[in-house]
């Protein structure tokens, strides 16, 4: 008798257990709290070969040089869609094969200065065959375009798992650069004009609701090539409305409105993005003020739910605007900065700081200019001397005051 | 009595006048009836192989046919696209540069062919090099550096035949150094290396990069090969030379490298400019055959789904061998269950065209044509089949023709030696074009605007509103503002620019599109306005789609306003047209309606002064045959014009457009209520979804002047009658073999026994009244659409036709899916406010909240698995339970 209770007794906890595991679900328990692995740096940095318009003295030998002396683990590598592809019949993505060559040399190159992962990034989107647009940038409306808008973002998927396949190494698939951004000349509507600020764009919720589509598809495609890689969400700049948009993303995943034409929805996070990425520099704010900016953006993973994702800034720093002023301040800011990284923002996996070099022989804006973790190579009078906050930097990193291989192109400008 | 009959003659004498003057002015329309262009499709997709590569990729795959390789060149096709060019990187100008090289003008001699010198570097857009030299069609030119705006040009050099098409031309340009940077420029045409045209500009030019680059770019979609490219540095010194077979070509943002060519701006494509090889697969064993990598599928809904043409360069023909085209093939590389359409040899002087069908000759010797068609061991013969949706064929070779039925092409299909011994022809082929010609569905709603629908302000003022998710409203577009000075709504077009553009966001493909304009500005040369049709974006800009354009033309004496078919011709062969009796630009106060009527891969012109009497809309003004209609459709303005758009309609005419509209009449019969356009008369009544005309009539409720009417006959034991405005009427004969017009005065029969009308189950009637001119189609309700392109029946009456309301009566008759498209103002645009409007909604509505299936709601679906298994579980437990207890009490009971 006393078995046949206790085999009751038994079947009576297994089903038990069985219930309550069940019933298990996301919550806010598994937030990242204490940091586990150290935080990786990385760097931004335009290789002239790739983008031929830029500064002609960042060539790949210089950049990969002197990532290599920095020592940064982490590269974003450029790789717009555009210039990447060709759309032939059918919308099938061929590749450049001159372009194709260079990523591949870029890749090899830079992986022998020590890069170890390769964050892809994407700022230039391509198109359904036949389909033209006023300017780069435009997103078919699906409430007017629906079949195009639905190829576009298939493409778009198509052409991340044809560069995924193509680069082994890439280690992290950045799909959009600032997609967000408010009045930016990206996610914009049919009939925009490239700089023009004439009223052709998508609100914040919509670009939210297109962002979440393509991030879906994108990482459907990426995992059946590689399920290694990390798909994060697109680099959002956080400024302005922008700074919500994650919070957006979440509430259009949970609604249940993707993937959009499809008649079911996917309102799992885990099978949209593996990681929150964004950009933060430290200009025009305290460095308390820029701890609240990123961790409140960050933490919309937690408010939805999905507390855990890990997080990767993929711009960061400050400009000096060309003003030696400006330069020291940002000096006296590196430590306390990257102190605030590794102790206050345990789910950081890495930084990548913009940029390696200031630009010369090329022209945005004094603030655009002047990012350079060093000048520009081709600076007649200081060619790549690194700044205040370089040296605070690498001192910081790698433990030394022995600052003299960071003046490897001006040994002469080498503080005595 | 007298002055009576007197009076009598003089109004007979002034109405004879009057119908003469009536004649006179109608003549205008005579032969002008919308019926689309008879070969039309909707839309047509070109594919053009000229093995280029150097094989048979992209379009063909073979096992046993090679591609061989005569010779190499630079290749040269394409719009103009400012700033692009193709760079010579591997040469910078020294002190002496002459250039050599020949041009071999493959089509369109109409535009220009540039040479650039000094260019800063390899990327410098061609507009900023130091000069330009231009060469077209009897003219030279030099461009100065800084772009188009300073430019000399140096008059008409006699080019004599150069840059003809099929011809290749040799041009040496030099130019040297005086002194600094002053260049002299010498220009030559050579003929057997020797100049026969020289022109010396003298020292003409000042060089800012005198060790620059060179470059090459044309624009006006010219096709030319270059060859034999050679660069001397001294007057006895080659420095540099590419006869292209080893040469290297980069494109835009690539890297440079090694190349020799580069494409700077990336604007030329690789389809435009690259390296070409003069090649062709060669047929010389029996078998040799080439399979085209994408299957023919059948069609019916257009007459002639393919066009497929290749030109052959015939060494030699075998008897035992036919060389063609086949069809049908089940599997890639086969001739499995294919029929093949070729030519053997017959005898010394014929050769025979023959008809293969499961591996067996059918007729041979049949179809003989004379061998000095194929043009054997001399230059080449084209082999034309036209695929029709009847599965016959139209074969022509060498401008012959036959014509072959029962032919089953869906499938594989290629060219191939088909043989029944070893023997075979020997064949090279050139060039393989196939047109495709789809039939483009469109179901879009018709769309009208009369621009004064209202929206509240969130401060409660009403403003015009206008739906940006319906139409796209391009920059320098807008809305007039609401109020007092703001008499008439309209959507005004303010200095207009290149992408000023009114559309709507859906695709069109047959419509009739109705506006009204007035000028705002007082026009200037190189002004314009027009419709964009076939548009592959609503907002591309304007001169890149195929468009008729109305332009301010000053340049006379007295200005007048120019018609132009952009990318496109009327039927008259022309590209531009003085409009005839109005001038859009004359004042600002003016109004003009405008209607274009697409159908059939036609695009039909009307305009009127809105003041003058509508029947000036029914008068034809210019025709534009056989384009591409189907895309978006756009209202445009440019060069700063300003304007103002009123009453916009867009009607779709295509069969697909099922659903009653405000400016167009479609009913089925197949809902509870009919259309309150329509009336029914008498004994008549929608049975089976139709009606049912047993002595009565179903008539519109409105009346209409000129039209586009369509019905279908699904039983007729009776005469049909549809009768229109001033007593006029046609019959359809219960047999269906006569059609009577009724002129009101008098009445012609006419036999249509011919087309077997009564042969279809249910005949579709298309008949339209414009003018003066009824023309009537028929076709069976499976057969395509543009079969409605060849009328049955074409009548012009004596004087244009008043308006009035069209009945179709009968004593018994079954008719169904009648439609009538306005082709005058009889339906009037509306405002649609912003409450009414049903585009306005959202579009990311929750799907979990529509009973969409949710992914984790399927995932959530487990637990009921669960529970059904809990459930079983439960069950076992309490049957388990009962099963202890039931032992307890017997124990205990034992025990008591």
């Amino acid at each position: 008798m006393k078995k046949i209770i206790a085999v009751f007794l038994v079947i009576l906890l297994v089903v038990c257990v069985a219930g309550c595991d069940n019933n298990s679900s996301k919550t806010n328990s598994g937030a990242i709290t204490k940091r586990e692995t150290p935080l990786k740096y990385g760097i931004n940095a335009h290789v002239f070969e790739l983008r031929p318009v830029m500064d002609p003295s960042s060539t790949l030998d210089n950049i990969a040089d002197m990532s290599g002396v920095f020592g940064f683990e982490y590269y974003r590598l450029s790789t717009p869609l555009d210039s990447m592809f060709e759309v032939e019949e059918g919308d099938t993505p061929v590749f450049k094969e001159g372009q194709r060559k260079l990523i591949h040399q870029v890749i090899e190159k830079m992986s022998k200065s020590g890069i170890k992962k390769f964050v892809a990034v994407s700022d230039a989107p391509i198109y359904p065959y036949g389909y033209s647009v006023t300017t780069s940038g435009v997103v078919p409306d699906p409430a007017v375009e629906k079949d195009m808008y639905i190829r576009w973002i298939k493409l778009y998927a198509k052409a991340w798992a044809m560069i995924v396949e193509e680069f082994p190494e890439i280690t992290h698939v950045e799909s959009m650069n600032e997609p967000e951004l408010p009045g930016a000349n990206i996610f914009t509507k049919q009939g925009h004009q490239w700089g023009v600020d004439d009223g052709y764009v998508y609100s914040i919720t919509e670009k939210a609701h297109m962002i979440a589509d393509l991030q879906y598809y994108i990482y459907k495609e990426v995992k059946a090539i590689n399920p290694k890689v990390i798909v994060t969400t697109p680099g959002f700049s956080t400024h302005g409305e922008g700074h919500d948009i994650l919070d957006y993303i979440y509430e259009s995943i949970e609604s249940g409105a993707h993937p959009y034409g499809e008649d079911f929805a996917e309102t799992d996070p885990d099978k949209y993005f593996d990681s929150i990425n964004f950009h933060k520099y430290l200009n025009d704010t305290t460095l308390e003020e820029y701890f609240e900016h990123c961790d409140s953006f960050y933490k919309a993973c937690e408010r939805h739910n999905d507390a855990g994702k890990p997080a990767i800034i993929t711009e960061c720093g400050f400009t000096d605007n060309g003003n030696e002023a400006r330069e020291v301040m940002n000096g006296e800011n590196m430590v306390p900065l990257l102190e605030m990284y590794n102790e206050k923002m345990p789910y950081l996996e890495a930084v990548m700081f913009y940029m390696l070099n200031d630009y010369s022989g090329y022209s945005v804006s004094d603030s655009e200019d002047n990012f350079g973790f060093f000048s520009s190579f081709g600076d007649p009078e200081k060619p790549c001397c690194p700044k205040p906050a370089t040296l605070e930097f690498y001192k910081y990193i790698h433990k030394t005051d022995d600052v003299s291989p960071l003046y490897k192109y001006c040994p002469e400008l080498m503080p005595k | 009595m007298k002055i009576r009959r007197l009076i009598g003659a003089v109004l007979a004498v002034l109405l004879s006048t009057v119908i003469i003057i009536s004649a006179t002015s109608s003549a205008f329309a005579q032969g002008v009836v919308i019926k689309g262009e008879p070969d039309g499709q909707n839309k047509s997709t070109v594919m053009e192989e000229h093995f280029y590569s150097g094989s048979l990729e992209p379009n063909f795959t073979s096992d046993s046919v090679k591609v061989t390789t005569d010779s190499y060149s630079m290749h040269f096709e394409g719009a103009y696209h400012y700033g692009s060019a193709l760079v010579l990187t591997a040469y910078k100008l020294k002190d002496y540069n002459k250039f050599t090289y020949s041009i071999d003008m493959l089509g369109t001699n109409d535009g220009f062919i540039y040479c650039g010198f000094g260019g800063e570097d390899e990327r410098t857009t061609a507009s900023f090099y130091d000069f330009n030299l231009c060469v077209s069609k009897g003219v030279t030119a030099i461009y100065e550096m800084g772009g188009m705006e300073s430019w000399t040009q140096l008059g008409n050099t006699p080019l004599n035949n150069a840059l003809t098409v099929g011809k290749t031309t040799d041009f040496a340009i030099t130019l040297e150094r005086v002194s600094g940077k002053d260049y002299k420029v010498t220009f030559e045409i050579l003929e057997n290396g020797e100049p026969i045209i020289t022109t010396d500009y003298g020292t003409l030019v000042r060089m800012e990069h005198t060790n620059g680059y060179f470059c090459m770019w044309g624009g006006m979609n010219e096709q030319f090969d270059i060859r034999n490219f050679k660069v001397y540095d001294s007057p006895t010194h080659l420095a540099f030379s590419d006869n292209f077979e080893n040469s290297s070509l980069t494109y835009g943002d690539e890297a440079l490298g090694d190349s020799k060519w580069h494409i700077n701006e990336a604007r030329f494509t690789k389809d435009e400019i690259f390296i070409s090889r003069n090649s062709g697969p060669e047929f010389k064993k029996a078998g040799d055959i080439i399979t085209a990598k994408s299957e023919l599928v059948a069609s019916d809904k257009i007459s002639k789904p393919y066009e497929i043409s290749f030109e052959a360069e015939i060494t030699s023909l075998s008897k035992n061998s036919t060389f063609g085209l086949y069809l049908g093939a089940k599997k890639s590389g086969t001739l499995d269950n294919a029929t093949i359409l070729g030519v053997s040899a017959y005898d010394s002087k014929f050769a025979s065209v023959n008809l293969i069908k499961n591996g067996k000759i059918q007729d041979y010797g049949e179809n003989l044509i004379p061998l000095s068609v194929l043009n054997i061991e001399d230059t080449s013969v084209k082999i034309e089949a036209v695929i029709n949706s009847d599965y016959s064929i139209n074969f022509n070779i060498g401008g012959v023709k036959f014509t072959f039925n029962n032919i089953k092409y869906d499938g594989f299909w290629g060219i191939c030696n088909y043989s029944t011994d070893k023997s075979a022809s020997d064949v090279k082929l050139n060039v393989v074009k196939v047109i495709k010609n789809t039939y483009a569905s469109c179901a879009e709603p018709d769309l009208s605007n009369n621009f004064g629908g209202i929206k509240l302000t969130p401060d409660g003022f009403e403003e015009y509103y206008i739906s940006d998710r319906t139409y796209y409203i391009g920059p320098g577009v807008s809305l007039r503002p609401k109020g007092a000075f703001t008499t008439e709504p309209s959507l005004y077009f303010e200095n207009a620019g290149s992408y000023s553009a009114f559309a709507p966001k859906k695709q069109y493909t047959d419509f009739i599109l109705q506006f009204d304009i007035k000028m705002v500005s007082e026009g200037a040369n190189s002004q314009w306005f027009g419709v964009n049709f076939g548009k592959n974006s609503f907002a591309s800009i304007s001169d890149n789609s195929t468009s008729i354009k109305f332009e301010y033309y000053g340049w006379d004496s007295t200005p007048y306003t120019q018609m132009v078919a952009n990318l496109c011709e009327f039927d008259d062969g022309t590209k531009s047209k003085k409009v005839e009796g109005y001038h859009f630009y004359k004042d600002q106060e003016t109004k003009y309606n405008i209607m274009l009527v697409a159908k059939n891969r036609t695009v039909y012109v009307y305009y009127k002064e809105d003041s003058e009497d509508i029947s000036k809309l029914g008068i034809c003004r210019a025709v534009i045959p056989n384009v591409n209609t189907a895309g978006y459709v756009s209202i445009f303005g440019v060069s700063g014009l300003s304007f103002d758009i009123f009453n916009y309609k867009l009607t779709n005419i295509a069969p697909e457009a099922t659903e009653d509209s405000s400016i167009a009449l479609r009913e089925s019969f197949d809902k509870k209520n009919i259309s309150d356009k329509l009336v029914i008369n008498g004994s008549a009544s929608v049975k089976d979804g139709a009606m049912k005309l047993s002595g009565g009539s179903v008539a519109t409720k409105d009346k209409n002047r000129y039209y586009i009417a369509n019905f279908t006959i699904l039983e007729q034991n009776a005469d049909l009658v549809v009768s229109f405005a001033d007593n006029k009427s046609m019959i359809l004969s219960k047999d269906l073999k006569k059609v009577t017009i009724n002129d009101g005065a008098k009445k012609t029969v006419l036999d249509v026994s011919k087309y077997n009308l009564a042969d279809y189950k249910n005949t579709q009637i298309q008949f339209i009244l414009q003018y003066d001119a009824l023309s009537i189609a028929a076709k069976g309700i499976y057969e395509p659409n543009d079969k409605f392109a060849s009328p049955i029946v074409e009548y012009t009456f004596a004087n244009p036709v008043n308006e009035g309301i069209i009945k179709w009566l009968s004593e018994d008759a079954l008719i169904d899916n009648i439609s009538v498209y306005s082709l005058d103002n009889t339906y009037k645009a509306e405002g649609v406010s912003y409450e009414q409007d049903p585009n306005d909604t959202d579009i990311w509505v929750s799907k979990l909240n529509g009973n969409k299936v949710s992914v984790d709601s399927a995932k959530e679906g487990m637990p009921i698995l669960f529970i059904v298994l809990y459930s079983v579980i439960g069950a076992v437990i309490l049957a388990l339970l009962g099963v202890i207890i039931a032992l307890f009490v017997k124990k205990r009971g034992n025990a008591q």
